[in-house]
């Protein structure tokens, strides 16, 4: 059966086919743009660099801390 | 220098290994069918847009599981997009209906005709939007987009013999619409 759009039907499909839009010109580049993976060499680098900022901060934290108790053992060590 | 068009099935060999141009030569290839057998299915062009783009993303993450030797690569195409549209066709309820431009009927017929034409086939978009699964797919492919119906018939996932009855129950639907004037079961 070849598809035979006769009679009363006919003039309407035809224009339905008609009016059938073309996609947009830049249709492919859309639908690849969604293909392409998360940067995720730019989330690394953000993490690298607070991470980074985040350590300096902790080790100089610490060694205040071990600087401040030693300290006080000796001050104490010394008066007993 | 003689310069060969690759088949679909090197295409899809390609894009599977990871191949983006080769899944862009696939987009080119059927952009325009998918969008047109959309269209006919949404009558609603963002609509359209959305779903086609969403029929090829949904391909591309899903191409390792394309089996050629179960079917083309068109056909398995065609399934995805007419499934997305069912699912959008359930969750809207119904897509608008298609508005025919006044321009189309200037140069035939009378004024009168004319009008009573674009109320004919306003009526048959109505019919047609009201028209249940899976008489409106089959009819929509077959009729409106002249696929052949053994595609129809592998994009339905039936046999060629009920894709006819299907086409041909909807098209008495839309005749006797037509006719009487009262909306379809």
């Amino acid at each position: 059966m070849k598809n035979e759009p006769s009679d009363s039907l006919e003039p309407w499909i035809r224009e339905r086919q008609e009016a059938a839009p073309k996609p947009s010109a830049d249709f492919a580049e859309s639908v690849l743009q969604q293909l392409k993976p998360p940067r995720r060499d730019e989330g690394a680098a953000k993490f690298l660099v607070w991470g980074g900022k985040l350590a300096l901060v902790a080790g100089i934290a610490v060694m205040g801390m071990v600087r401040t108790y030693s300290s006080l053992y000796l001050m104490c060590s010394n008066q007993l | 220098m003689l310069c060969e068009t690759p088949d679909d099935e090197s295409l899809v060999a390609r894009a599977t290994a990871g191949d983006v141009a080769a899944f862009e030569s696939l987009i080119r290839r059927y952009e325009k069918p998918v969008f047109r057998m959309i269209w006919q299915m949404t009558t609603h062009r963002q609509t359209t847009e959305d779903l086609a783009q969403e029929t090829f993303v949904k391909a591309f993450r899903s191409l390792d599981r394309f089996d050629s030797g179960r079917g083309s690569f068109s056909t398995w195409l065609y399934t995805i997009a007419r499934n997305l549209c069912r699912n959008a066709h359930r969750k809207v309820v119904q897509f608008p209906v298609l508005k025919l431009r006044d321009e189309e009927f200037s140069d035939e017929g009378t004024p009168g005709e004319n009008a009573e034409r674009r109320e004919d086939f306003q009526r048959l978009d109505e019919a047609l939007n009201q028209l249940e699964e899976p008489f409106r797919t089959s009819f929509i492919l077959a009729v409106v987009e002249e696929f052949p119906l053994a595609e129809v018939a592998a994009i339905e996932g039936v046999a060629v013999g009920t894709v006819k009855s299907r086409v041909s129950r909807a098209k008495e639907h839309l005749r006797t619409f037509l006719k009487s004037s009262t909306p379809i079961d």
